[in-house]
């Protein structure tokens, strides 16, 4: 099946949806994005983990963040995981799936933030069914690696 | 062998992409004249051949030779023509075409946000690409010096 | 803990049953846990992963406990599954090309839950969705035929069996062909499970709503690059109530190669 090509399709046409018209500022559009990520990972998760282990720790879901949500989402696993320990997570992706058939390079950079937020909501609805509250943001500085970064909200 | 230049033509007629690896002299005239006269060329022949031909021509590929070069023109069902230039005894340029269209055009124009369907493309990694496909071919290791 | 023995294998069973769905009613509103979200976590022991949570599941346990000995008397045991060890063996890991399918329908879900926000009136929704389909149908058509090399159509029968073969490719069903005109230019997929609509309930004040009028779109995108002006509409869904999901084309015109400027 090649039911990847819809998803990445339906996630053009949802970004190039939200940046159209002029009334709308590039933070609401990406808002929008983001919510929507956020109501696919929330429902997402709860469909991969039915029948998966459980977790030890914080530091357990993020792998499974890394590896089962990565593969199922972006067909590949971040490459990249690293922690201070305090909350912080960092995921390096060198070669972002909805980046990777943009540019190599600086080409495009500027637009390059609006096919992040998708995901950003996305791991942010995954972490929030799975009982961890955070904080999602992402960067890009040479297409097609980005990095996104979770910041866990305690207390 | 050698492979010369590359146009591809939208289904309105406008170029959407030119590309030269070994081309020698050029037509003197502005690149959009020239891909006017390209598309009217093969749109004719097109045209023509389906007049006379017996046979239907079902696979989108169409050749033609002169005693100094040979003009390949493949057509997608969806109607992006590629045509390609090469000298007259490049061999497998079907197959190249067909991996132009599938590998690269596919991959980085219609799935890159960033090329709208109706322009000129102007992604650089897809002139990458591009220029990576057609160095690697047979077509074009076996230049001559 | 008492009765172990018995706990594990409950457990074990209770454990694989679904989530209580809040997976995909369409709702215009938040999507944000809510204590009938997190409840129903609870019972399906997705929130209880961490150790923080686990003292507000305990608190949930009690009044569940709580109502129980108020509706059924005689109760001799409560399981509560909220040990953080792996799970029992014998589970199978949720088999990942299915969740990937479901990837899709989940976002999809998502951006027309956007787009009720965004609109008062569902005939926008509606024709917002067809307008995506059509940009998405005219991109997919040249990942269909890199794909799966289907060759040029010579008929509408062609092209019928063609939409049949690209929805096995992109969407994991079959539907079936058939209900053509007598003048052979209109015909219908039938769908018997529509993907999209997998985890959807229609709310009353979106009956208007053609929540997969996405398809009808890209039908219309794809043929148009393909040379076939066509009209595609829905004439019956599974979501309003109907037997199968059937969506009705009609051939229009050929289009043809655009004539080189300065020629007629």
């Amino acid at each position: 099946m090649a039911e990847e090509a819809v998803f990445d399709l339906v996630h053009m046409e949802a970004v190039s949806y939200v940046f159209q018209g002029e009334k709308i500022s590039e933070d609401e559009a990406v808002a929008k994005l983001e919510h929507m990520g956020f109501a696919t990972g929330y429902r997402l998760v709860e469909r991969l983990t039915r029948e998966s282990g459980r977790f030890k720790d914080e530091l357990d879901i993020m792998k499974y963040i890394c590896k089962d949500l990565w593969v199922t989402v972006y067909k590949k696993q971040i490459d990249n995981l690293r922690t201070n320990h305090q909350g912080v997570y960092v995921l390096h992706d060198n070669r972002f799936r909805f980046l990777s058939r943009m540019a190599a390079g600086k080409q495009y950079l500027q637009y390059a933030p609006r096919y992040l937020a998708f995901t950003c909501g996305l791991v942010r609805g995954c972490l929030a069914n799975l009982g961890i509250t955070c904080v999602v943001t992402a960067e890009v500085t040479q297409l097609p690696a980005c990095k996104f970064q979770i910041q866990v909200q305690r207390g | 062998m050698t492979i010369y230049n590359l146009y591809i033509f939208d289904r309105d007629g406008q170029m959407l992409y030119y590309g030269e690896w070994t081309r020698k002299k050029q037509s003197g005239m502005s690149r959009e004249e020239e891909a006017k006269l390209m598309y009217g060329m093969i749109f004719s022949i097109k045209s023509f051949v389906t007049k006379m031909s017996p046979v239907d021509l079902r696979e989108g590929y169409l050749t033609y030779c002169t005693n100094k070069y040979r003009l390949h023109l493949f057509e997608t069902p969806s109607r992006i023509k590629f045509v390609l230039n090469t000298d007259v005894g490049a061999q497998g340029i079907k197959e190249l075409l067909h991996q132009i269209y599938t590998q690269v055009y596919v991959e980085y124009v219609s799935f890159n946000p960033m090329c709208p369907l109706n322009k000129p493309i102007e992604s650089e990694l897809f002139a990458a690409k591009l220029d990576e496909v057609v160095r690697q071919s047979p077509a074009y290791a076996s230049r001559p010096a | 803990m008492p009765h172990v023995e018995i706990s594990i294998t409950c457990y074990a069973t209770l454990s694989t049953c679904e989530a209580p769905g809040d997976s995909g009613a369409v709702h215009g509103g938040s999507v944000y846990p809510d204590i009938e979200v997190v409840r129903g976590h609870v019972l399906a022991r997705n929130y209880s992963l961490l150790k923080e949570n686990q003292r507000k599941v305990l608190k949930v346990w009690c009044l569940i406990w709580q109502d129980f000995q108020v509706c059924c008397s005689g109760m001799s045991l409560l399981l509560t599954p909220t040990t953080l060890n792996p799970s029992p063996q014998g589970l199978r890991p949720a088999d990942p090309k299915k969740v990937s399918g479901e990837l899709f329908t989940l976002t999809y879900g998502s951006l027309v839950a956007q787009l009720l926000k965004d609109y008062e009136n569902v005939d926008d929704v509606n024709r917002q969705l067809e307008r995506m389909g059509y940009n998405i149908g005219m991109r997919l058509i040249e990942d269909f035929l890199a794909r799966a090399n289907p060759g040029r159509c010579y008929d509408l029968r062609d092209t019928a069996d063609k939409i049949q073969q690209a929805f096995k490719l992109y969407l994991g069903v079959s539907p079936s062909i058939g209900s053509w005109n007598p003048g052979g230019d209109e015909f219908s997929v039938v769908l018997e499970t529509n993907p999209l609509a997998e985890f959807v309930e229609l709310p009353d004040h979106c009956l208007g709503l053609r929540y997969s009028n996405i398809l009808a779109g890209i039908i219309r995108g794809a043929c148009e690059m393909v040379q076939m002006e066509v009209m595609a509409w829905f004439i019956a869904d599974q979501l309003k109530g109907d037997n199968v999901t059937e969506i009705r084309i009609k051939f229009v015109k050929r289009l043809e190669d655009a004539i080189p400027a300065g020629e007629d």
